[in-house]
């Protein structure tokens, strides 16, 4: 153990003697720290943002005035998701996802003002942000301190000299690995830091965000750890330093830029998407013609007239005791939910199935299912923008139907006259999500944890295989 | 000239040609980069078939519904009532609103396939109706945010992102490794051989380094446009970037070459100088870049006037109905207050006074996506971006045009079914042959964004040639002084 120890400390002593090393850590570390205190600015900003609107366009619901209901119900109300205070550290697709639905009657609308709909070309073409140094700056590090671990020596012939002092291939690779450790030292600084800020920030979400903080520093610590048995396994094979540098810093660019775009683009050949008109233009057909055996909207509005009309024992719609144009408009929006259900959970049911397909590129190395793990642990995957598309769903469903009931019970027979004010207005209650705890962000994820595995196996296993033909070249 | 006949000579192109084909690793960067080319480039062509087809299918479905509406109204006695449900031919406010759905589409262009761009982000076909457009939800694109938050996998991300590093692969010890093996003496020992070798080492880099993405990027385009005219210029501007970028890459590790830094050190000054142009600067540019208009403070905005607009969508039939006497002579006598004059009045109302606060927040998006223009020469992978997105037509200013020009056409839809709203009365058959056609037109073509990634990639270039000049300048200096020294020592030895 000395012995492993010694060889970390010697490590370190030369890394910090290097300019290259000690510089690239220190460029590692501040750009960390840029990104940390830039993240958790702008998500503070878009946080108090989404406040402020939330409760301006709620006023706006509220002192609407005295009108017809669903006239009401049309003017409409936006909601907005929150972003929980993990998401400063991976803001995952919240940038593609949109940050606003606007829910009105009739139909169920997709996620508006999509932040990437406004982004510069450079901003498309650099990512920045916390993720991006813990997904692709820190595995750099890990493999600028990591390619000459045994290469070096062995260039240097210092292999020999330190075996013949009675040192291992096993303490070797402990002593290697413990100071490549030292990489961790920054991150887990930082996760250390948003745990506190975590635990001493009202409203930050309580037990739910500090478990997900600190799952998320043991993601990357795994991911870190994964790229350390890489380093190592590949500076013990190859023949010289400059072979394993080559050989390191192509995976990290097959890892960190070929997989996600090359996983896209197997998962859009696996499973297509429909483009916008075909979608809309589907949901459209549904309503009109109707769905399975329903008929057309003329004829479910015949049958509906009749069933009303007997459900009433009159002959008339002028003598129903009810306004039959709030009955009509919660018959018709229910048979439009129902159409619109159908279609998006297809679409949802999509987007996931092409979010596992996308996995398929983990080959190239471990970033996909830590970038899948990650997003979900910050509560910004797809999964969790569909929980609360789903959640506003059912709340325009809500509000829309108090509206249509407002007018049946208020109006008689074909009458349409009664108005509501402010007071009905603000009796119906204002959206309340509650996100889903971190245990349902980790349920779906078999496939993504699997993989993880996998690789940290698989990396742990040709690290210590590698160590171990260190002995045949004594 | 006599110097570069000496490096053009086949004997050095043979003679790199065997080295560099006995390392196998310089196989598989190649064989790697031909594999995602074509990928990149099959990709990009089946996402802008879809692309074109479901265009195609929404301008022909647009065209299709207005043809069966039209003989379905033929059809029907004139003078019955409207229908209760669905679309009623006969109804010009229900057309009018959009109950067709029609859509007008931004087409893929020539080079589409080349560079997926703003097409995976903004909305390629918008809405008509007499809705405002910016409360139609429809009007955005279905992609899948897990997807889209990777980025497309398409030419542009191969040639701006991944070249370089291939380029690096195979020459970042392109001379280096000679002079660490102890051959390059050898190699010195030939008169002529040293330059000869490192410029045929260069040289044949790049044609093998810019082969596949070549081809990749004549099969994207030509096997989406044909052979047109149009096609053979978006090839053209693709092929001249390729090569530049290529260059600037291979001089740049040919450059640091000529410094006594050992292979490790070129690769991460390489490494360094690729992060720098296509991570760094562009992060570094868009973090510079005044904060835009807030989207959700918008909303609140556009909701404030969306209350107003009933009240003013009054006045605005009122002062149209004493403008246009005789613009409504209709069958039915113009009832004002019905709930069908009101609702397009009120849209019409919002939209013109949504339409200044929507232009605000899309001027904003105008003037950072130019002054990102205007800072692209700093970094060549960004020039290169922008140049690549607007020979495939996805930049950002072809889809403003488009937009402007949807614009115009609500406004010209609107003006055509306006006094038919107005007076109520029903569409007659010969109405439907006047309603007013979508033909999006091009805007004149441009060679700026290609004189800007030109102007960023020769400005790199010179400074690798500056760089290279100091060092051979240093290099000379110090073997001037070398043989000095020896000189005087052995002066000094024969005294």
């Amino acid at each position: 153990m000395k012995r492993a120890v010694a060889i970390a400390a010697k490590d370190l002593r030369e890394a910090a003697g290097d300019g290259r090393a000690l510089l690239a850590w220190a460029l590692a570390v501040a750009v960390l720290l840029v990104a940390a205190l830039q993240g958790w600015a702008t998500q503070r900003q878009a946080e108090a943002e989404r406040t402020e609107v939330s409760a301006r366009v709620r006023a706006q619901w509220e002192t609407q005035g005295d009108k017809n209901p669903h006239a009401g119900a049309h003017f409409g109300q936006y909601v907005f998701q929150s972003a929980g205070l993990a998401a400063f550290i991976d803001p995952g697709v919240s940038a593609e996802a949109g940050r606003a639905i606007w829910l009105d009657p009739h139909r169920r609308n997709l996620a508006r003002f999509k932040p990437a709909e406004d982004q510069s070309p450079a901003a498309r073409l650099a990512r920045g942000g916390v993720d991006a140094v813990l997904q692709w700056v820190l595995p750099l590090l890990v493999v600028l301190l990591g390619f000459g671990a045994v290469a070096g020596e062995r260039e240097a012939g210092t292999w020999r000299l330190l075996a013949s002092l009675g040192v291992t291939p096993g303490r070797l690779f402990a002593g290697k690995l413990t100071g490549l450790g030292l990489v961790l030292v920054p991150m887990l600084a930082f996760f250390g830091a948003a745990l506190a800020l975590a635990a001493v920030q009202e409203g930050a979400g309580g037990p739910d965000t500090l478990a997900r903080i600190a799952l998320l520093a043991g993601l990357y610590t795994l991911y870190l750890a994964i790229f350390g048995f890489i380093a190592l396994g590949v500076s013990a094979r190859a023949a010289s330093a400059s072979r394993s540098l080559a050989l390191l810093l192509v995976l990290w660019g097959l890892n960190g830029f070929v997989a996600p775009r090359l996983g896209s683009a197997i998962a859009e050949a696996a499973v297509s998407l429909p483009s916008s008109e075909q979608f809309h233009a589907a949901i459209h057909h549904d309503i009109q013609h109707g769905m399975d055996q329903d008929g057309d909207a003329d004829a479910r509005y015949q049958r509906f007239l009749a069933a009303t009309l007997e459900k009433y024992r009159v002959s008339r719609a002028e003598d129903l005791p009810v306004g039959l144009r709030g009955l009509r408009l919660l018959d018709n929006d229910g048979y439009s939910a129902r159409v619109h259900e159908k279609h998006f959970n297809a679409l949802e049911d999509r987007f996931i199935a092409q979010a596992d397909w996308q996995l398929a590129a983990s080959l190239a190395g471990p970033l996909l299912p830590v970038r899948t793990l990650s997003q979900a642990l910050a509560g910004t995957d797809i999964r969790h923008h569909a929980h609360f598309a789903r959640a506003a769903e059912a709340y325009r469903r809500g509000f829309v139907d108090a509206t249509s009931e407002r007018i049946a019970q208020h109006n008689a027979g074909t009458v349409n006259t009664a108005l509501a004010d402010n007071t009905f207005w603000k009796s119906l209650p204002p959206f309340d999500y509650q996100p889903p705890a971190w245990t349902w962000a980790l349920a779906g994820q078999w496939r993504a944890l699997a993989l993880l595995a996998v690789w940290l196996l698989g990396a742990a296993w040709f690290a210590v295989s590698g160590f171990k033909r260190l002995a045949r070249e004594v | 000239m006599k110097s570069m006949t000496k490096i053009l000579k086949a004997a050095y192109f043979r003679a790199e040609w065997l080295r560099f084909s006995r390392d196998r690793a310089n196989l598989l960067v190649l064989a790697l980069l031909a594999l995602l080319c074509l990928g990149a480039a099959l990709n990009g062509l089946h996402g802008v078939r879809q692309r074109a087809h479901a265009q195609q299918q929404a301008t022909a479905g647009t065209l299709e519904r207005l043809g069966d509406m039209q003989r379905e109204l033929a059809s029907l006695a004139p003078d019955r009532p409207l229908v209760a449900q669905g679309i009623d031919p006969a109804s010009p406010a229900k057309l009018a609103n959009g109950d067709g759905t029609f859509r007008v589409g931004l087409p893929p262009a020539p080079g589409a396939a080349l560079a997926l761009g703003t097409a995976g982000v903004l909305p390629q076909s918008i809405e008509v109706s007499t809705r405002s457009r910016h409360t139609q939800a429809a009007n955005q694109n279905l992609t899948n945010p897990a997807l889209a938050s990777s980025g497309g996998f398409d030419l542009a991300f191969v040639v701006v992102v991944l070249l370089p590093l291939a380029a690096i692969a195979l020459a970042w010890r392109v001379r280096a490794h000679d002079q660490e093996l102890g051959t390059w003496r050898l190699i010195a020992a030939v008169p002529g051989a040293t330059r000869g070798l490192f410029g045929a080492a260069l040289l044949l880099r790049l044609a093998l380094l810019c082969g596949t993405p070549l081809l990749a990027g004549a099969l994207a385009v030509f096997g989406y446009a044909g052979f047109g005219v149009a096609a053979w210029l978006a090839w053209g501007g693709f092929a001249l970037l390729v090569l530049l970028y290529a260059l600037l890459w291979l001089a740049l590790a040919g450059a640091l070459n000529l410094t006594p830094a050992r292979s490790p050190s070129l690769a991460l000054a390489l490494i360094g100088l690729w992060l720098l142009a296509v991570f760094v600067l562009p992060a570094a540019i868009d973090a510079s870049a005044p904060p835009l208009p807030s989207r959700l403070a918008t909303i609140a905005e556009l909701r404030a006037l969306d209350a107003a607009s009933r009240v003013d969508g009054e006045a605005l039939e009122h002062a149209y109905r004493a403008s246009h006497p005789d613009a409504m002579p209709g069958e039915l006598a113009p009832q004002q207050g019905d709930h069908r004059i009101r609702l397009f009045s009120t849209q019409l109302a919002f939209d013109m006074k949504a339409a200044p606060v929507v232009a605000r927040v899309d001027a904003a998006i105008a003037r950072e996506n130019q002054r990102v223009e205007r800072l692209s020469w700093l970094s060549p992978a960004l020039a290169v971006q922008l140049a690549l997105e607007a020979i495939s037509g996805s930049d950002r200013g072809r889809h403003q045009d488009f937009m402007a020009q949807a614009d115009a056409y609500q406004s010209r839809w609107r003006d055509y079914f306006r006094p038919l709203v107005l007076s109520l009365r029903n569409l007659r058959v010969a109405d439907y042959d006047g309603i007013p056609r979508f033909s999006y037109t091009e805007p004149p073509t441009t060679v700026a964004p290609l004189a800007r990634a030109a102007t960023a990639v020769a400005a790199w270039l010179l400074g690798a040639l500056a760089l290279a000049l100091a060092l051979a300048l240093r290099r000379r200096h110090a073997a001037r002084r070398n043989a000095a020294v020896r000189g005087a020592l052995l002066g000094q030895s024969a005294r």
